[in-house]
Protein backbone atom coordinates (compact mmCIF):
# COMPACT_ATOMS: atom_id res chain seq x y z
CA UNK A 1 0.00 0.00 0.00
CA UNK A 2 1.38 3.41 -0.94
CA UNK A 3 1.50 5.82 1.97
CA UNK A 4 -0.46 9.03 1.56
CA UNK A 5 1.78 12.07 1.32
CA UNK A 6 0.64 15.19 3.10
CA UNK A 7 2.10 18.66 3.05
CA UNK A 8 2.72 20.93 6.05
CA UNK A 9 3.25 24.19 4.15
CA UNK A 10 6.35 23.03 2.27
CA UNK A 11 7.28 19.94 4.22
CA UNK A 12 5.89 16.61 2.98
CA UNK A 13 5.10 13.93 5.50
CA UNK A 14 3.51 10.53 5.77
CA UNK A 15 1.72 8.89 8.68
CA UNK A 16 1.74 5.15 9.28
CA UNK A 17 -0.86 3.89 11.72
CA UNK A 18 -1.07 0.23 12.56
CA UNK A 19 -4.57 0.33 14.02
CA UNK A 20 -7.28 0.58 11.33
CA UNK A 21 -9.77 2.61 13.39
CA UNK A 22 -7.13 5.07 14.49
CA UNK A 23 -5.88 5.31 10.91
CA UNK A 24 -9.33 6.23 9.63
CA UNK A 25 -9.64 8.99 12.26
CA UNK A 26 -6.22 10.43 11.42
CA UNK A 27 -6.61 10.22 7.67
CA UNK A 28 -9.98 11.95 7.89
CA UNK A 29 -8.49 14.74 10.02
CA UNK A 30 -5.53 15.27 7.70
CA UNK A 31 -7.33 14.97 4.40
CA UNK A 32 -7.07 18.68 3.49
CA UNK A 33 -3.30 18.47 3.84
CA UNK A 34 -3.01 15.79 1.17
CA UNK A 35 -0.33 16.63 -1.30
CA UNK A 36 -2.05 17.22 -4.63
CA UNK A 37 0.84 18.55 -6.65
CA UNK A 38 4.57 18.04 -6.82
CA UNK A 39 5.14 21.03 -4.55
CA UNK A 40 7.33 19.95 -1.69
CA UNK A 41 8.34 16.68 -3.30
CA UNK A 42 11.88 17.92 -3.62
CA UNK A 43 12.15 17.30 0.14
CA UNK A 44 12.20 13.85 1.65
CA UNK A 45 8.97 13.26 3.55
CA UNK A 46 9.01 13.16 7.30
CA UNK A 47 7.72 9.75 8.34
CA UNK A 48 5.39 9.68 11.33
CA UNK A 49 4.20 6.46 12.84
CA UNK A 50 1.72 5.52 15.54
CA UNK A 51 1.98 2.08 17.03
CA UNK A 52 -0.40 0.60 19.64
CA UNK A 53 0.92 -2.10 21.91
CA UNK A 54 -0.78 -4.99 23.67
CA UNK A 55 -1.25 -2.97 26.86
CA UNK A 56 -3.30 -0.31 25.12
CA UNK A 57 -0.55 2.27 24.91
CA UNK A 58 0.23 4.23 21.78
CA UNK A 59 3.74 5.14 20.80
CA UNK A 60 4.16 7.95 18.31
CA UNK A 61 7.36 8.70 16.49
CA UNK A 62 8.97 10.71 13.77
CA UNK A 63 11.37 8.77 11.56
CA UNK A 64 13.55 6.78 13.94
CA UNK A 65 12.72 8.72 17.11
CA UNK A 66 9.90 8.05 19.52
CA UNK A 67 8.21 11.34 20.37
CA UNK A 68 5.85 10.12 23.03
CA UNK A 69 4.11 7.12 24.48
CA UNK A 70 0.59 7.70 25.69
CA UNK A 71 -2.30 5.72 27.08
CA UNK A 72 -4.75 6.94 24.48
CA UNK A 73 -5.06 7.90 20.86
CA UNK A 74 -6.09 11.40 21.86
CA UNK A 75 -2.62 12.06 23.23
CA UNK A 76 -0.95 10.50 20.21
CA UNK A 77 -3.03 12.60 17.84
CA UNK A 78 -2.29 15.75 19.81
CA UNK A 79 1.42 15.03 19.66
CA UNK A 80 1.21 14.29 15.94
CA UNK A 81 -0.58 17.54 15.16
CA UNK A 82 1.75 19.55 17.36
CA UNK A 83 4.79 18.15 15.60
CA UNK A 84 3.25 18.67 12.16
CA UNK A 85 2.78 22.32 13.12
CA UNK A 86 6.47 22.55 13.97
CA UNK A 87 7.33 21.13 10.56
CA UNK A 88 5.01 23.65 8.93
CA UNK A 89 6.56 26.55 10.83
CA UNK A 90 10.08 25.42 10.02
CA UNK A 91 9.30 25.02 6.34
CA UNK A 92 7.55 28.38 6.08
CA UNK A 93 10.82 30.20 6.57
CA UNK A 94 10.93 33.79 7.70
CA UNK A 95 7.62 35.48 8.24
CA UNK A 96 5.13 36.47 10.80
CA UNK A 97 3.23 33.76 12.67
CA UNK A 98 0.12 34.69 14.58
CA UNK A 99 -2.03 32.71 16.95
CA UNK A 100 -5.07 32.95 14.70
CA UNK A 101 -7.50 31.17 12.45
CA UNK A 102 -7.90 32.39 8.88
CA UNK A 103 -10.45 32.04 6.12
CA UNK A 104 -10.95 33.61 2.74
CA UNK A 105 -14.29 35.08 1.73
CA UNK A 106 -14.53 35.87 -1.98
CA UNK A 107 -10.75 36.02 -2.13
CA UNK A 108 -10.40 38.36 0.84
CA UNK A 109 -8.36 37.07 3.75
CA UNK A 110 -10.04 37.26 7.14
CA UNK A 111 -7.82 36.82 10.16
CA UNK A 112 -9.28 35.70 13.51
CA UNK A 113 -6.53 36.10 16.12
CA UNK A 114 -7.04 35.03 19.69
CA UNK A 115 -5.80 32.98 22.57
CA UNK A 116 -7.05 29.46 23.24
CA UNK A 117 -10.70 29.57 24.17
CA UNK A 118 -11.37 32.85 22.36
CA UNK A 119 -13.63 31.04 19.93
CA UNK A 120 -11.60 31.52 16.77
CA UNK A 121 -11.81 27.89 15.65
CA UNK A 122 -15.57 27.69 16.12
CA UNK A 123 -16.03 30.96 14.28
CA UNK A 124 -13.77 29.84 11.45
CA UNK A 125 -15.63 26.54 11.19
CA UNK A 126 -18.95 28.36 11.14
CA UNK A 127 -17.73 30.71 8.41
CA UNK A 128 -16.49 27.77 6.34
CA UNK A 129 -19.82 26.04 6.70
CA UNK A 130 -21.58 29.11 5.34
CA UNK A 131 -19.26 29.49 2.35
CA UNK A 132 -15.84 30.78 3.34
CA UNK A 133 -12.73 29.03 2.06
CA UNK A 134 -10.51 27.64 4.77
CA UNK A 135 -6.92 28.80 5.17
CA UNK A 136 -5.70 27.82 8.63
CA UNK A 137 -6.47 27.38 12.30
CA UNK A 138 -4.49 28.08 15.47
CA UNK A 139 -1.55 29.48 13.58
CA UNK A 140 -1.60 31.85 10.65
CA UNK A 141 1.58 32.32 8.67
CA UNK A 142 1.78 35.79 7.14
CA UNK A 143 4.10 36.68 4.29
CA UNK A 144 5.12 40.13 5.49
CA UNK A 145 6.19 41.46 2.09
CA UNK A 146 2.75 40.84 0.60
CA UNK A 147 0.48 40.87 3.65
CA UNK A 148 -0.98 37.52 2.60
CA UNK A 149 -1.92 34.66 4.87
CA UNK A 150 -0.55 31.33 3.74
CA UNK A 151 -2.80 28.36 3.13
CA UNK A 152 -2.11 25.67 5.72
CA UNK A 153 -5.35 23.67 5.92
CA UNK A 154 -4.58 21.72 9.06
CA UNK A 155 -7.56 20.21 10.87
CA UNK A 156 -9.73 22.66 12.75
CA UNK A 157 -9.61 21.85 16.45
CA UNK A 158 -13.02 22.12 18.02
CA UNK A 159 -13.39 21.70 21.74
CA UNK A 160 -16.40 20.04 23.27
CA UNK A 161 -17.82 23.42 24.10
CA UNK A 162 -18.50 23.77 20.40
CA UNK A 163 -20.33 20.44 20.18
CA UNK A 164 -23.77 22.04 20.22
CA UNK A 165 -22.98 23.75 16.93
CA UNK A 166 -21.16 20.86 15.30
CA UNK A 167 -22.85 17.88 16.96
CA UNK A 168 -22.67 15.71 13.86
CA UNK A 169 -18.87 15.70 14.09
CA UNK A 170 -18.66 14.62 17.71
CA UNK A 171 -19.90 11.11 17.02
CA UNK A 172 -16.77 9.50 15.62
CA UNK A 173 -15.58 5.97 16.30
CA UNK A 174 -13.23 7.27 18.98
CA UNK A 175 -14.38 9.56 21.77
CA UNK A 176 -12.02 12.52 21.60
CA UNK A 177 -11.92 15.46 23.99
CA UNK A 178 -11.25 17.71 21.04
CA UNK A 179 -12.43 17.06 17.54
CA UNK A 180 -9.85 17.60 14.83
CA UNK A 181 -11.94 18.30 11.81
CA UNK A 182 -10.98 18.67 8.18
CA UNK A 183 -12.56 21.84 6.80
CA UNK A 184 -13.89 19.90 3.83
CA UNK A 185 -15.94 17.81 6.23
CA UNK A 186 -17.81 21.00 7.10
CA UNK A 187 -18.38 21.90 3.48
CA UNK A 188 -16.85 20.37 0.38
CA UNK A 189 -14.62 23.00 -1.20
CA UNK A 190 -11.27 23.31 -2.85
CA UNK A 191 -8.37 24.57 -0.82
CA UNK A 192 -7.51 28.08 -1.94
CA UNK A 193 -4.05 29.58 -2.26
CA UNK A 194 -2.80 32.37 -0.05
CA UNK A 195 -5.11 35.36 0.41
CA UNK A 196 -4.39 39.03 1.13
CA UNK A 197 -5.52 39.93 4.65
CA UNK A 198 -8.02 42.77 4.60
CA UNK A 199 -10.15 42.08 7.65
CA UNK A 200 -9.01 41.27 11.18
CA UNK A 201 -11.60 40.24 13.75
CA UNK A 202 -10.58 39.43 17.32
CA UNK A 203 -13.22 36.93 18.51
CA UNK A 204 -14.06 36.78 22.19
CA UNK A 205 -16.46 33.98 22.98
CA UNK A 206 -18.49 34.92 26.04
CA UNK A 207 -20.96 32.07 26.46
CA UNK A 208 -23.74 34.55 27.22
CA UNK A 209 -24.58 38.17 26.62
CA UNK A 210 -24.96 40.19 23.45
CA UNK A 211 -23.11 39.39 20.26
CA UNK A 212 -21.62 42.61 18.96
CA UNK A 213 -18.72 43.96 17.00
CA UNK A 214 -16.69 47.02 17.93
CA UNK A 215 -14.33 48.72 15.51
CA UNK A 216 -10.81 49.08 16.85
CA UNK A 217 -8.51 52.01 16.28
CA UNK A 218 -5.14 51.36 14.69
CA UNK A 219 -3.05 51.54 17.87
CA UNK A 220 -5.42 49.22 19.73
CA UNK A 221 -5.39 46.86 16.76
CA UNK A 222 -1.62 46.81 16.70
CA UNK A 223 -1.46 46.10 20.43
CA UNK A 224 -4.02 43.31 20.14
CA UNK A 225 -2.21 41.75 17.20
CA UNK A 226 1.08 42.01 19.03
CA UNK A 227 -0.40 40.02 21.91
CA UNK A 228 -1.07 37.17 19.47
CA UNK A 229 2.32 36.95 17.80
CA UNK A 230 3.93 33.53 17.98
CA UNK A 231 6.99 34.44 15.93
CA UNK A 232 9.11 36.52 16.01
CA UNK A 233 8.58 37.27 19.67
CA UNK A 234 10.37 40.59 19.73
CA UNK A 235 9.93 44.13 18.49
CA UNK A 236 10.93 43.21 14.95
CA UNK A 237 7.35 42.10 14.29
CA UNK A 238 5.86 45.52 15.03
CA UNK A 239 6.50 47.26 11.69
CA UNK A 240 5.04 44.28 9.82
CA UNK A 241 2.04 44.24 12.16
CA UNK A 242 1.59 47.97 11.61
CA UNK A 243 1.54 47.47 7.83
CA UNK A 244 -1.00 44.71 8.25
CA UNK A 245 -3.23 46.97 10.36
CA UNK A 246 -2.93 49.74 7.78
CA UNK A 247 -4.31 47.40 5.11
CA UNK A 248 -7.16 46.11 7.22
CA UNK A 249 -10.32 46.95 9.01
CA UNK A 250 -10.00 45.66 12.58
CA UNK A 251 -12.61 44.93 15.19
CA UNK A 252 -13.36 43.00 18.34
CA UNK A 253 -16.24 40.57 18.20
CA UNK A 254 -17.81 39.58 21.51
CA UNK A 255 -20.07 36.66 20.83
CA UNK A 256 -22.34 34.12 22.35
CA UNK A 257 -24.41 33.52 19.20
CA UNK A 258 -22.24 31.86 16.56
CA UNK A 259 -24.60 32.50 13.66
CA UNK A 260 -24.92 36.18 14.53
CA UNK A 261 -21.15 36.38 14.88
CA UNK A 262 -20.82 35.09 11.32
CA UNK A 263 -23.32 37.70 10.15
CA UNK A 264 -21.21 40.42 11.77
CA UNK A 265 -18.03 39.19 10.09
CA UNK A 266 -19.79 39.38 6.73
CA UNK A 267 -21.09 42.83 7.56
CA UNK A 268 -17.58 43.96 8.41
CA UNK A 269 -16.39 42.58 5.12
CA UNK A 270 -19.10 44.46 3.25
CA UNK A 271 -17.81 47.64 4.82
CA UNK A 272 -14.33 46.82 3.65
CA UNK A 273 -15.32 46.31 0.01
CA UNK B 1 26.93 61.99 41.42
CA UNK B 2 23.47 60.47 41.58
CA UNK B 3 20.71 62.14 39.61
CA UNK B 4 17.53 62.58 41.62
CA UNK B 5 14.56 61.07 39.80
CA UNK B 6 11.39 63.11 39.62
CA UNK B 7 8.08 61.84 40.82
CA UNK B 8 5.55 62.00 37.97
CA UNK B 9 3.56 64.57 39.94
CA UNK B 10 6.62 66.82 39.92
CA UNK B 11 6.56 67.13 36.15
CA UNK B 12 5.84 70.80 35.46
CA UNK B 13 5.85 73.07 32.40
CA UNK B 14 9.61 73.52 32.67
CA UNK B 15 10.28 69.78 32.35
CA UNK B 16 11.92 68.66 29.12
CA UNK B 17 10.47 65.24 28.26
CA UNK B 18 12.73 62.72 26.62
CA UNK B 19 11.85 59.09 26.05
CA UNK B 20 14.15 56.48 27.53
CA UNK B 21 16.52 54.98 25.02
CA UNK B 22 14.66 51.65 25.22
CA UNK B 23 11.37 53.27 24.15
CA UNK B 24 10.54 53.14 20.46
CA UNK B 25 7.52 54.64 18.72
CA UNK B 26 5.84 52.57 16.03
CA UNK B 27 3.45 54.61 13.88
CA UNK B 28 0.29 52.98 12.62
CA UNK B 29 -1.98 55.12 10.47
CA UNK B 30 -2.55 58.33 12.45
CA UNK B 31 -1.86 56.66 15.79
CA UNK B 32 1.14 54.97 17.33
CA UNK B 33 2.28 52.55 19.99
CA UNK B 34 5.23 53.03 22.29
CA UNK B 35 7.26 49.88 22.75
CA UNK B 36 9.64 49.34 25.67
CA UNK B 37 12.38 47.13 24.33
CA UNK B 38 13.65 46.21 27.79
CA UNK B 39 10.29 45.14 29.22
CA UNK B 40 8.35 44.24 26.08
CA UNK B 41 5.47 46.46 27.18
CA UNK B 42 3.30 48.26 24.66
CA UNK B 43 1.40 51.50 25.21
CA UNK B 44 -1.24 52.62 22.76
CA UNK B 45 -1.45 56.27 21.75
CA UNK B 46 -4.62 57.68 20.26
CA UNK B 47 -4.56 60.38 17.60
CA UNK B 48 -4.24 63.26 20.07
CA UNK B 49 -1.59 61.55 22.18
CA UNK B 50 0.34 60.67 19.02
CA UNK B 51 0.27 64.29 17.94
CA UNK B 52 1.49 65.51 21.32
CA UNK B 53 4.23 62.88 21.42
CA UNK B 54 5.43 63.94 17.99
CA UNK B 55 6.57 67.20 19.64
CA UNK B 56 8.80 65.39 22.13
CA UNK B 57 12.31 65.91 20.82
CA UNK B 58 14.34 65.82 24.03
CA UNK B 59 15.01 69.57 23.81
CA UNK B 60 11.65 71.28 24.00
CA UNK B 61 10.07 71.84 27.40
CA UNK B 62 6.45 71.07 28.07
CA UNK B 63 5.76 74.82 28.02
CA UNK B 64 7.32 74.99 24.56
CA UNK B 65 5.27 72.01 23.36
CA UNK B 66 2.11 73.64 24.71
CA UNK B 67 2.94 76.87 22.84
CA UNK B 68 3.38 74.98 19.58
CA UNK B 69 0.20 72.95 20.03
CA UNK B 70 -1.91 75.95 21.02
CA UNK B 71 -0.70 77.87 18.00
CA UNK B 72 -1.02 74.94 15.58
CA UNK B 73 -4.57 74.14 16.62
CA UNK B 74 -5.78 77.60 17.64
CA UNK B 75 -6.65 76.24 21.06
CA UNK B 76 -6.81 77.90 24.47
CA UNK B 77 -3.32 77.70 25.93
CA UNK B 78 -4.50 77.08 29.48
CA UNK B 79 -6.65 74.14 28.43
CA UNK B 80 -3.84 72.70 26.30
CA UNK B 81 -1.36 73.02 29.15
CA UNK B 82 -3.62 71.17 31.58
CA UNK B 83 -4.19 68.32 29.12
CA UNK B 84 -0.54 68.03 28.12
CA UNK B 85 0.70 68.10 31.70
CA UNK B 86 -1.74 65.39 32.64
CA UNK B 87 -0.63 63.26 29.74
CA UNK B 88 3.08 63.79 30.44
CA UNK B 89 2.62 62.78 34.06
CA UNK B 90 0.83 59.65 32.91
CA UNK B 91 3.68 58.78 30.54
CA UNK B 92 6.15 59.52 33.32
CA UNK B 93 4.24 57.28 35.67
CA UNK B 94 4.64 54.47 33.14
CA UNK B 95 8.39 54.88 33.32
CA UNK B 96 8.79 56.03 29.74
CA UNK B 97 10.83 59.20 30.38
CA UNK B 98 14.42 59.69 31.37
CA UNK B 99 14.68 61.21 34.81
CA UNK B 100 11.21 60.23 36.01
CA UNK B 101 10.45 57.47 38.47
CA UNK B 102 7.66 55.33 37.02
CA UNK B 103 5.34 53.50 39.33
CA UNK B 104 2.94 51.63 37.09
CA UNK B 105 3.54 48.05 36.11
CA UNK B 106 3.63 48.21 32.35
CA UNK B 107 1.27 45.89 30.58
CA UNK B 108 -0.30 45.57 27.19
CA UNK B 109 -3.84 46.78 27.58
CA UNK B 110 -4.85 44.60 24.70
CA UNK B 111 -7.71 42.72 26.27
CA UNK B 112 -9.99 45.68 26.67
CA UNK B 113 -8.46 47.64 23.86
CA UNK B 114 -6.76 50.19 26.10
CA UNK B 115 -8.13 53.51 27.22
CA UNK B 116 -7.47 55.29 23.97
CA UNK B 117 -4.94 57.55 25.59
CA UNK B 118 -1.39 57.07 26.71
Amino acid sequence: MTAITYLAVRRPFTVEVADATARSVIEAALTDLRCTSRNGHELAPVRYWIQPDDDGWYAIGRDEATLRATTNLEGALGTLLWDINQQALASAGAGLVLHAAAVSIDGVGVLLPGVSGAGKSSLAASLVRRGADYLSDELAIIATETGTVRSYPKPITLEHGAAQHFAEFFTGPIDLIEEHLAATALRAHRMVPDAPVRLIVFPRFRGSGPTRRRVLGPADSLAQLSANVMRPRDASSLPALARLVEDCRCSVLDYADLERAGDLVHEALEGKR
Amino acid sequence: MTTQLLEPSQIDPGFVPRFREAVAAVPVQDEAVLYEEDTGALHQLDVIATTVCSFIDGQTSIAGIVDELAEAFGADRGVVEGDVLSMMRELGDKGLFDGVQGSMVAAVEADEGGDGGC
